[in-house]
């Protein structure tokens, strides 16, 4: 009987302490992620560049300007440029980017062909428009007159 | 006999901590707080405006049998570089709207009054920019009701 009523109120006890130390507070735990983004985005779709005249014993010259936007969260990456196809014989497309950064230095200029080449290095984290791109197409009198297409592509890749 | 003594004993220990605690933790007894979910993930995979974001709506449960309530939070650790997290009570109580989380305590809403397990639903935004690496990481954040 003892052992009984002993029992029943040590239950009761631990019923009414449990009660009063009821927590105040709750905690949850919260998994984050931050994936890699890197998007390259040009401004134009479509540039002209047309030759009018070639100057005596020099190259003719067209030139046009056009801009990039970068977006990247992965720093160490570079960005190339190449073409589709070779320029036809007696043509050459340069090249000159702004480099992504505050202070957008201009890069060298560089002959575009299929074979890529580095238009930046050591681009870190960025989210930015406008970077600019300036082309310059020459041709000499050998050049054919027919005109022609080719598309630039520009790839971020790690440095 | 022995056996009787020893139950006895067993039954004074806990009434001594009973005893000792009720002066310092009046108001703790009416009130509780639990979450729904223990564990969320967020893992924002599209990219707008420079900013990648993803929210997730949650509940946590609280009952107040006491004085009216403010609702605290706080993260165990600062979220890193180019990342936040934001949280907002959206039904419940009257909240402060929109707050980033650090690791310092902040009110998230007052006046919880007299309930019993009653939801305060909350929605959370992570949000980073390009200045936050690639990582996975987690951080707990301590929901707490105080005396207002």
């Amino acid at each position: 009987m003892l052992n009984t009523i002993i029992r029943t109120v040590a239950g009761v006890l631990l019923l009414a302490s449990l009660t009063a130390f009821a927590a105040d507070n709750a905690n949850q735990k919260l998994n984050f992620q931050v994936q890699p983004f890197v998007n390259i985005t040009v401004a134009d779709a479509s540039l002209t560049l047309v030759i009018t005249s070639i100057p005596q014993g020099n190259q003719g010259e067209a030139t046009a300007s056009s801009s990039y936007a970068l977006v990247n969260n992965v720093p160490g990456k570079k960005i190339t440029a190449n073409l589709d196809t070779d320029m036809p014989q007696a043509t050459t497309l340069w090249l000159a980017a702004e480099e992504p950064t505050v202070s957008r230095p201009l890069g060298s200029k560089i002959n575009l062909s299929t074979n890529p080449k580095t238009v930046a290095r050591e681009v870190g984290s960025v989210n930015q428009a406008g970077f600019g791109l300036y082309y310059s197409f020459k041709a000499t009198e050998f050049a054919s007159t027919s005109p022609f297409v080719r598309t630039v592509t520009y790839t971020v890749l790690n440095d | 006999m022995f056996r009787h003594c020893l139950q006895l004993a067993l039954l004074v220990f806990p009434m001594a901590e009973l005893f000792a605690g009720a002066a310092n933790l009046p108001e703790a007894k009416a009130a509780s707080l639990a979450v729904e979910q223990v564990a969320l993930h967020f893992a924002p995979a599209r990219l707008a405006g420079g900013e990648a974001s993803v929210e997730i709506d949650a509940d946590l449960i609280y009952s107040n049998t006491g004085g009216p309530k403010a609702l605290t939070a706080r993260l165990d650790e600062d979220m890193p570089a180019g990342a936040r997290l934001e949280v907002e009570l959206l039904s419940g109580a009257m909240s402060v709207g929109r707050r980033v989380l650090t690791s310092r305590s902040m009110n998230l809403a007052f006046h919880l009054e007299s309930a019993q397990s009653k939801p305060l639903r909350l929605r959370y935004r992570f949000v980073f920019g390009v200045a936050a690496s690639p990582a996975v990481f987690a951080r707990a954040i301590s929901y707490t009701l105080i005396d207002q």
